[in-house]
This record gives structure tokens, sequence and C-alpha cells, in this order.
């Protein structure tokens, strides 16, 4: 595909060269009161694609025109500014924001307005945790992937679930990372919240598949969930008491170089169960907790050190039955450095673990398993402004994943781990954004990746009946199969108007391993395993068109996309599978085809007293496996041809707002008993091909309602009262469909809903 | 299991349940057969029948016009005879299988109503059971959250070289709960190769439970043979695919709900086993006190 790509790129560039003369504009964003440097506000040149988000540092660079322009600049917490001056070599813009004091006003983005317009990727969805914060929230618990599961293609996959899909996506194809850690399992409470505590996130934005070129090895998307990432002024904190679980989140500064952020958020059920009369519940063990952590240091002007952490579990189990323990652990600790105006290095080191632990000691018997997933990664990004033609973001990675899909430790008998092994997966990426004219954007480059299999580990050979017929153990250490992947992608933005654009994409994505996990909610038994010499990394092709409009000054910002997606070596389980504590997991897989496509319509208001979105996606997805459904093709497991989103907030005053969401869905795929028969006097059922049907069609309302008591300027203290109730019109939505015989021997259908009206309060405070 | 339990019993904290419609269409009809040699001297039993819809009010459709036939490999050849109290066909003479001799089972009928007799085939083949098993124990056990009374019957021996898939039968006084339904199937995954010392097989209720919907149960003073057969794997997935049909998808808990395999030509269902048995006797315990 890159060699069918280069004839395109040996076109386009010489014919940019000859464009007018462009130059680089550099600059510096800071509090006009403080003097403290802006994060992430949006620097940009009115009536054009140019301009650039302000780094640690608040300064920025980008690739303009020689001459006079109206160069604007936007934060969430700052005043807009816009001014006209003169772009020349060598001169700095900076500008000094005043902070943003419109209190019935709502903001709700902290990038620029049209970036929807300006940003060359398609299928990018961002949601600033203003904006989460609005949403009607299931108990309270507001919660990032909730949210983002309203965002177009991208729907939960079950009732209450943190497990989402992307583009008819399975789970699994999702790269979810926290500050550039990978998340493995994002669930709490078997998946009705996320791990994600709003207090410490900043925002979270999902690339829908034409991910940015330091990004790889999932086929769906990439969510960036961001930490917050200021210098405090001084001590503060904030936090929530709810119903479910209460949270605290505390920062302040140490010398006027470096800051602190501490948060921590735990369920209490349990601390309840001990006030039952039932010993057995009184003993029960029910909870989950989040710690988060962040330090940066600015050494000067140029370098600045961050270490980020998170560490948080579940826990779960009764006395005479066991325990079930898993959590996610995540770290990254990075050195950012300004060597001058035109280069930026970012070193960095993450790593990240899933663990899951299941204790029984049923009858005195006792037994552990244990499995886990753990990454270590070292990586280097530059961003590289060499020539006005040549924004280059380039580096390279290097991972090690350790596979230990499970380990059994029982009384009285011979330990029988199954062997994990140990991959290497190194990338190298270059990718270069490059104006054409005013109006055109070009982005492309490539991502080369190298995925090693690494022992110790045994590798079952395979008959055509996936039989073992023998294995090969590997040693410690030892190399036994490399698979290379090159990943070209291209995005162009042609802006048609003052607020308008047109965006089309390809990208190409290799997955490198995959979770054995048939679960469509949030269980904890995940099973990571790689691509090897019997199961092939799965591959896509993903191409994108889009229209673009803000109308009425971004106010109203409108979207359409299309978009067709083809896979290949893509994975299902085989009828049956046996997925936990497999020796020989990978006889258990079939691979096969799979597409997806479908068109994506949204439509949002994002400022004045109403703000929201309506969100529209009519797509379809199916497989094609050899071994599954007799070879023919069959729907995806999250195949939902009609997904609608809506979500509005009113703000009647400045202590009053409401808002609602309301969410409807084609039922998900299902595969129904249609005949039955009995064997040796047992009921057995026959059912239908794969997916043949399709459960009832979801829909849900969900209402809050904010109140902030009014509060003396003089006090630190500001509260807030929310009350929501998740499901208003209790509509009981099939969670599961089960199948019973009466007394007659008939059978009938039965389902689980999961909740009914679920009203709930909760009280945040900061200070 | 026990991991299914607790997650469940967190799902009844906020689930409810309903009747709901389904509409599905009415698809063809499979013929279905059924048998499992074993190694007591008896008529051995062959079932015969065909599908029928999932929400028809019929709760069986037996083939009694069939020819069923059971060969040996030793030259022996077994005819049947349909007994309708039974429904099912039974070798006219008792006999009982023997290790490592291949039986072939024939079965003859005009399954689709064109005038000329379908043929479905399957053959089976008994294993050596593993004599390195040595002992089975039942006590007493204690049902969290509940006032049932149950035993936990527990193995102790050696499990023999290579993978091994067992299936358990319990003879209680004498009496054999020989239905599929009331087996125990286990595979040696955990404990491949090795001794294992009092490794739970299962929970049986106890008497308090003679009212309930169970099979059968332990009372103090029972006796307790197990019969333990070494099989194939897919006869062992047979029987647990059997154990676990119905109940529709559980999002939760494994993929979609899937049909169960089959050892029978000619698009038929079911399954041709057979099991050849090492005996472990105990005897029940007097309950907990409370």
């Amino acid at each position: 595909m890159l060699r069918k790509l280069l004839p395109i790129l040996f076109i386009i560039i010489p014919a940019a060269l000859c464009a007018q003369r462009a130059i680089i504009i550099t600059g510096s964003v800071t509090d006009s009161a403080t003097g403290q440097p802006v994060i992430g506000a949006t620097v940009y040149v009115t009536g054009t694609l140019q301009g650039s988000p302000t780094d640690a540092e608040g300064r920025y660079s980008f690739t303009g025109r020689e001459g006079r322009h109206t160069i604007g600049v936007s934060h969430v917490s700052y005043q807009k500014q816009e001014r006209s001056a003169v772009f020349s070599a060598g001169k700095a813009i900076d500008f000094a924001l005043d902070p943003n004091i419109l209190i019935d006003e709502v903001v709700v983005s902290s990038q620029a307005a049209d970036i929807n317009v300006t940003r060359v990727n398609t299928g990018v969805d961002r949601l600033d945790i203003d904006q989460i914060r609005r949403m009607p929230a299931l108990m309270g618990e507001v919660d990032v992937i909730k949210a983002i599961q309203m965002m177009p293609g991208v729907q939960m996959t079950s009732e209450g679930g943190s497990g989402f899909s992307v583009r008819g996506g399975s789970p699994d194809q999702n790269l979810i990372l926290l500050d550039d850690a990978v998340i493995y399992n994002p669930s709490h409470l078997m998946g009705f919240f996320s791990v994600f505590n709003n207090d410490f996130v900043s925002s979270a934005e999902i690339y829908k598949g034409d991910m940015p070129l330091r990004y790889g090895g999932r086929l769906s998307s990439l969510l960036e969930i961001n930490t917050i990432d200021r210098q405090p002024e001084r001590f503060t904190g904030t936090g929530g008491i709810g119903l479910i679980s209460s949270r605290l989140m505390l920062e302040g500064p140490i010398g006027s170089n470096t800051s602190w952020h501490i948060g921590g958020r735990r369920s209490y059920a349990d601390l309840f169960l001990p006030l039952a009369k039932d010993p057995d519940i009184k003993d029960a063990m029910i909870h989950f907790f989040d710690l988060n952590a962040k330090f940066t240091h600015r050494f000067s002007h140029r370098d600045m050190v961050q270490l980020s952490g998170y560490y948080g579990g579940d826990a779960f189990g009764m006395n005479n039955m066991g325990q079930v323990r898993y959590g996610n652990g995540a770290a990254t600790l990075s050195w950012r450095r300004i060597w001058n105006d035109k280069l930026t290095s970012r070193l960095s080191f993450n790593f990240s673990d899933f663990t899951l632990r299941v204790k029984s000691n049923m009858a005195g018997f006792d037994a552990a398993l244990r499995s886990n997933i753990r990454d270590y990664q070292f990586r280097l990004d530059f961003e590289h402004n060499i020539h006005p033609l040549l924004n280059l973001l380039y580096g390279a990675s290097t991972m090690l994943h350790q596979f230990r899909p499970g380990r059994l430790d029982a009384e009285g008998i011979k330990i029988i781990p199954v062997i994990g092994n140990n991959a290497l997966e190194h990338t190298v990426y270059i990718q270069n954004q490059q104006s054409i004219g005013k109006a055109v954007v070009l982005r492309y480059g490539a991502r080369v990746s190298a995925f090693q299999n690494m022992g110790e580990a045994v590798v079952y050979n395979y008959d055509d009946e996936y039989n073992a017929l023998d294995s090969v153990r590997y040693a410690p250490g030892e190399i036994y199969n490399t698979r290379f992947a090159v990943e070209p992608r291209i995005g162009i933005v042609v802006r048609t108007g003052a607020s308008s654009s047109v965006k089309a994409s390809y990208s190409y994505n290799t997955q490198f391993m995959q979770l054995a996990n048939n679960s469509a909610s949030g269980s904890p038994l995940d099973i990571w395993f790689s691509s090897g010499p019997n199961i092939l990394p799965q591959r896509s092709h993903l191409f994108s068109v889009g229209y673009f409009r803000n109308l009425r000054d971004n106010m109203f910002v409108l979207s359409a996309e299309v978009y067709y997606k083809s896979m290949r070596n893509t994975i299902d389980f085989k009828d049956g599978a046996d997925l936990m504590l497999n020796t020989q997991l990978d006889g258990e897989i079939r691979a096969g085809r799979g597409r997806s496509y479908g068109i994506e319509l949204s439509a949002a208001k994002t400022g004045g007293k109403l703000t929201g979105f309506i969100n529209y996606t009519l797509s379809r997805s199916d497989r094609k496996i050899p071994g599954i459904n007799d070879g023919k093709r069959y729907p995806a497991p999250f195949d939902k041809p009609h997904l609608l989103n809506i979500a509005v907030s009113y703000k009647f005053s400045s202590a009053w707002e409401v808002s609602l969401s309301w969410i409807y869905a084609s039922g998900n795929p299902t595969t129904y008993p249609v005949g039955k028969f009995t064997i040796d006097g047992r009921p057995v059922v026959r059912y239908s091909e794969r997916n043949a049907y399709r459960m009832p069609d979801y829909h849900r309302m969900d209402v809050s309602v904010t109140w902030h008591p009014p509060h003396k300027s003089t006090r630190r203290w500001h509260g807030e009262w929310n009350v929501s109730i998740y499901n208003a019109y209790n509509k009981k939505n099939p969670w599961m469909i089960r199948f019973e015989e009466n007394d007659l021997g008939t059978n009938y259908a039965e389902m689980t809903y999961l909740f009914g009206v679920v009203p709930s309060i909760t009280y945040n405070f900061k200070f | 299991m026990k991991y299914h339990i607790i997650v469940l019993l967190c799902a009844g904290m906020v689930s409810c349940t309903a009747p709901i419609d389904i509409n599905v269409r009415t698809e063809d009809a499979h013929p279905v057969i059924y048998s499992t040699l074993t190694d007591q001297v008896e008529q051995q039993k062959v079932e015969v029948s065909r599908t029928i819809p999932y929400f028809s009010p019929e709760t069986e459709a037996w083939v009694d016009d069939a020819t069923v036939t059971v060969a040996t490999s030793e030259g022996d050849t077994y005819t049947t005879y349909w007994n309708d109290e039974r429904k099912a066909y039974f070798t006219t003479e008792a006999f009982s299988t023997v290790p490592d001799v291949i039986y072939t089972l024939t079965v003859e009928f005009d399954f689709d109503g064109d005038g000329t007799p379908d043929t479905y085939t399957a053959t089976t083949s008994a294993k050596t059971p593993p004599a390195t098993f040595e002992s089975i124990a039942i006590e007493p056990y204690d049902l969290p959250m509940t006032d049932i009374s149950a035993y936990m019957l527990t193995i102790t021996g050696q499990d023999p070289p290579g993978r091994d898939f067992y299936i358990f039968r319990v003879e209680i006084n004498g009496e054999i709960k020989g239905e599929i339904g009331n087996w125990l199937t286990v595979g040696d995954r955990m404990f491949q190769d090795s001794r294992i010392d009092d490794f739970p097989l299962g929970i049986f209720p106890g008497e308090d439970n003679e009212e309930e919907e169970d099979d059968f149960w332990f009372e103090s003073g029972d006796y307790v043979r197990l019969l333990l057969s070494d099989v194939e794997m897919g006869f062992m997935r047979f029987v647990s695919e059997v154990q676990s049909s119905g109940g529709g998808a559980n999002p939760m808990f494994g993929g979609p709900p899937y049909n169960m395999r089959t050892n029978i030509s000619n698009g038929a269902l079911g399954w041709f086993g057979s099991l050849c048995s090492l005996s472990l006797e105990a005897t029940v315990p007097p309950a907990t006190e409370e």
C-alpha cells in the first residue's frame, strides 16, 4: 500500500513547494494575572486551517504565511483573544489571557471552537470534563467512558457496562491510554463504573480508527484519557460524596516549579454489610478503589519532568466460597525538552499491568488462580518544524509484553501453570503535516512495527481440525516468531468556506494482541494473548470521508462522516470455546474477514444557556470466518444498525442546571433457540445460525438537576448538589434473555433487566 | 463456577426478570440419535427422535419405526426392539462394553418421508479405566447463604500421563443414577499427570432436599460408589453441552449459545458413546450438626 501512495506524495510535495513563502510562527500564552503558562490553549489564524495548541510551557508554533493576519487564542478558562498581527520570520507573538468570568455562558471545549473543521484526522470526538460532568450518570457516578459511549459510532456493549465498541469492532480493538499508559480493563464493579476518577481527568478524546501515527496496535480506536495538567497556585481540593462511592483530589504547588496532584476514590457498600444478620453476607466483601497521583517539575523553561501513576482494583467474595480481586496499575515517567523553537522531544517510560486473582476455599480446599498482562515501554517522540513544508512528528518505541494467562496453585495438586509468553514490540513512525495554499492541509506518514514472540513459551502444532499434534518449548529470551507491519496513514482537509471543510483519510492498522473473553459485560476474566505462529496479526483498512460545518461563530457544530473498514485475520471463538486455563488457547481461535461501514451524523450546540448534541449512526458490521456459522457471513456481535444519542443541558441561572440524555440503539444481534429435543430425558436446544436474530431495541432516558448554592466570595468552599435519575421512564431493557420450560413442558422466554428507575444524589465540592 | 455464583449474587442485587415475547422462524427438523453403552451387563438403550419447534407445545417426537443395530469389531451384532413405555430401542441381548472393542451403531428409517430409508451410523470405543485413582471421600458441606444441607465428594489418586477427560457416575445403595443429566464431567487440565489428594469433584444435595427437584440426594449411611470412566474429549464435552443446553446467551459468561457437537453421520444430531468404569466406594457420614 505504501508503494502505491508514494507516487501521490511525489506529485503533491513539489506542488506545495511552489506555493507562496511560508514561515514558522512561534510565541507563548500566559495568564495575565499570574504570569503562569496557559497549557492547552489553541492558537489559530482566522479563516485558515493554521494553528496549534500550546504545550506544557504555554508555547506554540505552526506554519503560517508572511504578512498581516488575524490571530486568536482560546481556552476554556480564559477569555478569547483575537488581534491583527504581522507574521514575519523570527518574530514571536505572545498572548496574556484574562481569566474567564462569564457565569451564564457555558463553554464546553478547551480547544478551538472550530477544531472539528480544521483538524486533519477524521472520526475524532473530544469531551472535556465539564461536558462529561454535565451528563446524568448511573448512581451519580460521573463516568468518562459512559460519556464516550454517547459519541457517534461508539456504543456500549451491554447495559451499564464500561465496554464499548467502535464502528462495529470488538472491545479489545480499542487502545485505552491514561497519560500514555495502557489500561487493559477499564471496568469497576462488573463494568458498571469505569476506572477513571473524573476529578483527575481533564479530557477524553477518541480516534475512531484514524489514529495519530504515534499510536497503533489496535484496529478500531484510540481513547486518550488525559489527566489534569495544570499548575495550581495554592493548595486546593475537589471531591464528591455519592451513594456508591466518594472521592477526593488534592493538589498544590511546591515552590514555583513543582506541582502535585493526588486523588482517590472508594466505594463503600461493603461497610454496611456487617449490619446484615446473615453471617455469610456479614462477612462478604465487595468494593472498588482508585488512586491517582501526578507530579510535575520544571527544571527550566526548557525541561519538564512528569511522573503520573494509577492503581486501582476491585474485590468481592464470600466466606466458604472464595474471593475475586482484579485491578490495573499504570505509570508514566516522562521528560519533555524544548531544544529550540523548532524542536521538542519527549522521552518516556510507561508501565501497565492488569492482574486477576481468584481464590477459592470451598470445603477447605484452597486454590488460587492468577493471570496477568504486564507492559514495559520506552518511547522517544519528536516534534520538529524543520521547514514550513516539513512539520514532522517522528519517534520510536520499544515495548516488552508479558502474557501470563493463568497459574493455578492448589492444595494437594502439583501446580500446572498455563505457560504464557513474552513479546517485544518495536515501532518507528514519521508523520508530516503541511499546508498547500490556504485551504488545504495534508497529513501523511507511516508507522513500521516489528512484533517478536519471545520465550519462555510452549507452541503447539495443530492439524486441520485444530487437534494438537505436538509442541515446541522455547527457552526464556528466545525469539521464535517475528512479524512486521507497515502502516501508512494519510489524511487531507480542504477548507470549503470560513467555517466548513471536507476531510478524507485512509488508515491502515495492525493489531498483535487480543482478548480471550467472550463476555459482553465488564467481566474481569480477561486473558490477553498475542499473535504468534498460529495466530496472524489482525489488520484493517479504514477509509473515511466527512463534511464539517460550523454555524453562528461555532455555536452550532455539524458533521457528517461515512466510513468503510475491512478487516483481515479478525478473530472469533469457536463454538463452546474453552478459554480459561487452556494451554492450547490458540486452538480455540478462528480467524477470518470482517467489514464495517456506516454514516455518522452529529449536531452540537456549544454555547448559550442550552447546550448539547444529537448524534446518529447508521452502520453495519459483519464477519465471515471459516469454522464459525458453517463459514457463512454473520452479523458481528455489536452490529447495531441504528444508534441515536441525545444530550442536552439547560442552565436556568447560575444556581440551577438541568441535563437530560436519551439513548436509542438497535438490539444486539443474538442467537435464539429454534428447536428442541431430548437426550436421555434431558431437554436440549437447537439454536439458530449465529446472531440470526436481534434483541429488542434499547432506549433509555436519564435526567439530572444540579444546584449550586450561593456562596460568599470570601469562602473557599464551593459545593453543589446533583440529583440524577437513571432510566427515568423505567424502560425494562433486556440485558439477558433466558429460556425456560413451564410445568407443561412448553418453553417460554424471560428477560433479565438490570435497572429500573435508579435515583441518586451526589454532593460535589471544591476548596 | 464459584466465581460465577459470586457475580450472579452481585448482579442479583439490582436485576429483575420479566416475561418477553420472542418470535422465531420455523426451521427444518433434524434426526436425533443417542446411546451410551456401559460396562453393566444389561440391554443397552438407543434413543431415536427428531427435533421439534422450540415453542411447540409438544415435548418429544420419538421415532418408533427405525431399524437399529449395534455391531462390534469382534463380529457380534445386536439387534434391538422398540419399547413404547420407555420410548427407546433396547438390544434384544444384554451385554457390556469391553475396552478397546469398536462398536458401530446403525439406524435406518425414512426421515424425510421420500419412501427411502435414510441411514445414520456412528462408532465408539471405550478406554480402559485408570486404576491409579485410589479413593473417594464424602464430607458434609455448608452451602453459603442457604440452610440446605449438602455433601462434598472428593477424590484421591494419580492422574495417568497425557490429557484425560473423565465422566463420573454415581451409584447409591446399588442403584446407578445413570441419566446423563446426573453425570459429572472433569478434564484433567488442572492436575494433568499429577497426584491429587481430596480434589473436590462436586457438591451433592443432602436429605432435606428430598422434596426438591434434584434427581437424587445423599443421606447419612448411604453406600456410594463412584464409577469413573476415561473418555474421549468429544464425548465429555458432548455431555457438558447437553447438561448446559438451553438458557440462551449470558452476556457475562461466555459467548453466543451454540449447537452441541455430534458424532452421528448424515446430518443427525446426538452421540454414540461407551463407558468402562473404575469403581470407588464411600459411605455418607452424618450431616453437620447446627
